[in-house]
C-alpha cells in the first residue's frame, strides 16, 4: 500500500462521513407549497427580492396630489358626490342591529346630507357589537385587488355627533383588513363619547404606510357601552 | 510497494493512526447526533437572574447577564381521550420527556405552562427535567380565576385574597428552580371588560355611563394586577412579571395603574401581520412585549383538509415580524420573543362536553377570523383542534403515548430558530 492510497482511502471515508453528517438523508421538510402571491410575500419578508420581471407589486390607484401635496381625498362628502371613495359594504358583528342612511338631510355638518346610523343593540347575530367598513371594491375583505395608494396623507378626519349625546363609539378606524391583499396600515381612535353637536375627530396617519388602503374607514359600536342602542351621524370623512 | 513482511515506516504508521482516530471520532459524533457533546458545553442552559433591560436601541431580556430571546411554545398537553382536567404533570408516561426532546431539536428555549400541576413536587420535577435534560426554561402562568364559576369578579375582596394566596404559593413553590424564566399573570382576562366576555361589575360601575364603567373595571383589574406584581417581586426579585392581555383596547389604563408589571404578555390573532401592535404598545404602555400566544390553525374549512403549508406560512411571517421588532431591529425595539400557540393538537376542544368526541379529531370550526383568509369562505374557519405544530397519531402509540408527528410549521420554525434545515 502506498502513502497515496492510504491517504485517498482515509480522506474519502472521512469526506463521505462528513458529507453524510451535514446533509442528512431526508428531504427539506420546511419547503412550503403555496400560491405564487404567498411565496413572494415570504421571499420579501426574508429580504429576498422578487425577480424584477415579476415583482408581484399590484397596480394601485394613486390618490390625487397637487404640486407634490396630498389633496383632500373624501370617503364621504355628500350623498352621491362624485369625489366619494369606498363603499360601506363591510358589515360586521350584529349586522342586523344596524341601519344606515347616507342621505340624511337634517342638520348635516356640511353641504346637503350626512350619514345617519341607527344601532339597536339587540344582538341579532349574538355578537354584542357591530360595525361597518367602507371598502374598495365593495365587499373586499382582503381577497380582492383594489384600494388606493394614499401615501402623503397625514390624517383622516371626520365629523360626528350623537342623537342624544353619550353614544359611545368603540373605534373609528382606517385600514386593518388582513387578507391576500391586506391593508398596509391599521390606525384607530376610540372609544369616543359623542355629544349632540358636531365635533371633528382625527386619526393620526403620519407614521403609517398608506401604500394600499382597501378599508378606507370603519366604525365599531358595542352593546355593553350602548345597552339601549345608539343613533349617530357622520359627515365629511376625508384623508388629508 | 510494501510487502507484508516489510517493516512499516513509522511516519506512515502515525498517519494511519491519526486518520483512524479522526474516522472513529467522526463516526462517534455522527452516531450520537452530531457534535452534541461540544454543543452541550457551548449551549449550556442559561442560568442566573432574569432581567428586563431598556437600552437606547430597545428592550432586552437577559438571563444571568446574557441576552435571551424567547423562542417559545405553549405547552398545555392534553392527550387524546382526555380533556382540560387532565394533569399531564402527573402522567406516569412522562410525556414531557418525549416532547422535550422534540422541542430541543426544534430550537425551543422556553415552554409556557398555563398553570402548574395539582402537585407542586410533580410540577417541579417537570420544570427540572425540561431545564436539565433539554435546556428549556419555563414560563409559569396562572389564570387568576378567569375560568371560575361564577365568573371572577375582580372587585370582590374575597376573590382577590384567594388569588393572592394562590400566586404567593406558586412563587414560593417554584422560584428557586433554575428553569424558571418568568411569571405570567392572567391570559385574556381583560376581555371581561373590553369585550364583555365573562363580564363582571360592581354596584358603583352599574351606575356609571358605559364608557366610564368600562374604564373603572379596567382600573380595578389592572390595579389588582399591580398589587400582585409588587407582591411577586418582593418574594422573588429574580424573575420578571408578565401580564397576560388580549390585544390593547384598555392598555392606556394599565399604563397608569399597572406600572410594576415588567412585560406585556400579548395575545393577538391577526393573520399575516401584527399591524401597528408594537408601535401602539410603545406609545400607550411603554413596556416590552412577549407574545404569550400567536399562531394559526392548520385546517382548511373550505376544502376540508389539513393545511400544513398555510399554518407554516402564517407562523413564519409572524415570527419574522417578532424578530424585526426586537432591540436593535428595524421595528419598534420592544419585542422579547413569543410563544407559538401551540405545541400539540388538543382533541377535546370542539365538543368539550362530549366525552366520546375527545377521541375524535374534530374538523369543525367554532369562530371566524377573516385574517386567516385561505378558508374564510367557510364562514367559521378557525378549527380549535388543529393548532399544534405537532400532531398526535393515535394509531401509533408506545409507552402510553401517542406518536408525535411534527408538521411543516415545526420544520419552518426549526429552520428559523436553529438555522438548520
Amino acid at each position: 500500500m502506498s502513502y497515496r492510497n492510504v491517504f485517498s482511502a482515509s480522506a474519502g471515508l472521512i469526506a463521505a462521513l462528513v458529507f453524510f453528517s451535514i446533509s442528512g438523508c431526508g428531504e427539506r421538510k420546511s419547503e412550503l407549497n403555496l400560491p405564487p402571491q404567498e411565496s413572494k410575500q415570504l421571499q420579501a419578508a426574508e429580504g429576498v427580492p422578487a425577480p424584477d420581471s415579476d415583482s408581484g407589486k399590484e397596480t394601485v390607484a394613486k390618490a390625487a396630489s397637487k404640486g407634490g401635496e396630498f389633496k383632500k381625498f373624501f370617503v364621504y362628502a355628500d350623498r352621491g358626490y362624485f369625489k366619494n371613495h369606498y363603499i360601506p359594504s363591510g358589515w360586521m358583528g350584529d349586522y342586523g342591529d344596524v341601519k344606515i342612511n347616507d342621505a340624511w338631510a337634517e342638520k348635516p355638518y356640511s353641504r346637503k346630507t350626512a350619514i345617519k346610523i341607527v344601532y339597536t343593540a339587540q344582538k341579532k347575530q349574538g355578537a354584542g357589537w357591530a360595525g361597518i367598513y367602507w371598502q374598495d371594491p365593495a365587499n373586499n375583505w382582503g381577497n380582492l385587488k383594489g384600494g388606493y395608494d394614499l401615501t402623503g396623507a397625514k390624517k383622516l378626519t371626520l365629523w360626528a355627533r350623537g342623537e342624544k349625546g353619550g353614544e359611545v363609539i368603540t373605534e373609528f378606524k382606517v385600514g386593518g383588513i388582513n387578507g391576500e391583499h391586506s391593508d398596509s396600515a391599521s390606525a384607530s381612535i376610540g372609544p369616543v363619547t359623542l355629544g349632540t353637536d358636531w365635533k371633528e375627530y382625527t386619526i393620526d396617519l403620519k407614521d403609517e404606510d398608506l401604500s394600499l388602503i382597501i378599508g378606507g374607514f370603519s366604525f365599531i359600536i358595542g352593546s355593553m357601552e350602548n345597552p339601549d342602542g345608539a343613533t349617530f351621524y357622520l359627515d365629511d370623512i376625508a384623508f388629508e | 510497494m510494501f510487502g507484508y513482511n516489510e517493516k512499516m515506516d513509522p511516519r506512515l504508521k502515525a498517519v494511519i493512526v491519526a486518520c483512524a482516530l479522526i474516522f472513529f471520532a467522526a463516526l462517534a459524533c455522527h452516531m450520537t447526533g452530531g457534535t452534541a457533546y461540544i454543543r452541550n458545553i457551548i449551549d449550556a442552559p442559561p442560568k442566573g437572574p432574569v432581567r428586563v433591560i431598556e437600552s437606547p436601541d430597545g428592550w432586552r431580556l437577559t438571563v444571568g447577564g446574557r441576552p435571551y430571546f424567547v423562542k417559545g411554545v405553549c405547552y398545555q398537553l392534553v392527550e387524546i381521550g382526555k380533556d382540560k382536567e387532565y394533569d399531564f404533570f402527573a402522567d406516569k408516561a412522562r410525556p414531557w420527556l418525549t416532547d422535550g426532546a422534540l422541542m430541543k431539536k426544534m430550537g425551543v428555549n422556553t415552554v409556557r405552562f398555563y398553570r402548574a400541576g395539582r402537585d407542586a413536587g410533580q410540577t417541579r420535577a417537570v420544570i427540572r427535567d425540561m431545564y436539565e435534560k433539554f435546556g428549556i426554561k419555563t414560563a409559569m402562568g396562572n389564570y387568576l380565576g378567569f375560568w371560575d364559576w361564577p365568573f371572577a369578579n375582580y372587585a370582590d375582596p374575597a376573590l382577590r385574597e384567594r388569588i393572592k394566596i394562590e400566586i404567593a404559593e406558586m412563587v414560593k413553590a417554584y422560584k428557586d428552580e433554575p428553569g424558571i424564566l418568568f411569571w405570567i399573570l392572567g391570559n385574556e382576562n381583560n376581555y371581561s371588560f373590553d369585550l364583555g366576555f365573562r363580564a363582571w361589575s360592581t354596584p358603583d360601575t352599574e351606575n356609571l355611563p358605559p364608557l366610564e364603567a368600562r374604564k373603572e373595571r379596567a382600573r380595578i383589574y389592572y390595579s389588582f394586577i399591580n398589587d400582585l406584581a409588587k407582591m411577586v417581586k418582593e418574594m422573588d426579585p429574580n424573575h420578571p412579571v408578565v401580564m397576560g392581555n388580549g390585544e390593547l383596547a384598555s392598555i392606556d389604563v394599565a399604563k397608569q395603574y399597572a406600572p410594576d408589571v415588567d412585560i406585556l404578555g400579548g395575545i393577538i390573532y391577526q393573520g399575516k401581520t401584527f399591524g401597528t401592535y408594537f408601535e401602539r404598545l410603545k406609545r400607550n404602555y411603554g413596556k416590552p412585549n412577549c407574545f404569550i400566544e400567536f399562531g394559526s390553525d392548520r385546517y382548511d374549512s373550505v376544502w376540508q383538509q389539513e393545511a400544513e403549508d398555510w399554518q407554516a406560512f402564517f407562523l413564519k411571517l409572524q415570527w419574522l415580524e417578532i424578530v424585526k421588532n426586537r432591540a436593535g431591529g428595524t421595528g419598534a425595539g420592544n419585542s422579547l420573543g413569543g410563544f407559538v400557540f401551540e405545541w400539540q393538537d388538543e382533541w377535546w376542544k370542539h365538543n368539550p362536553d362530549s366525552e366520546s368526541s375527545w377521541r375524535i379529531h374534530d374538523t369543525g370550526a367554532s369562530w371566524s377570523n377573516t385574517a386567516y383568509y385561505f378558508d374564510v369562505k367557510a364562514g367559521d374557519n378557525m378549527s380549535e383542534e388543529w393548532w399544534g405544530v405537532v400532531g398526535l397519531d393515535p394509531k401509533n402509540s408506545s409507552g402510553g403515548l401517542e406518536k408525535r408527528v411534527p408538521k411543516k410549521a415545526y420544520y419552518v420554525l426549526k429552520e428559523l430558530w436553529t438555522g438548520k434545515k
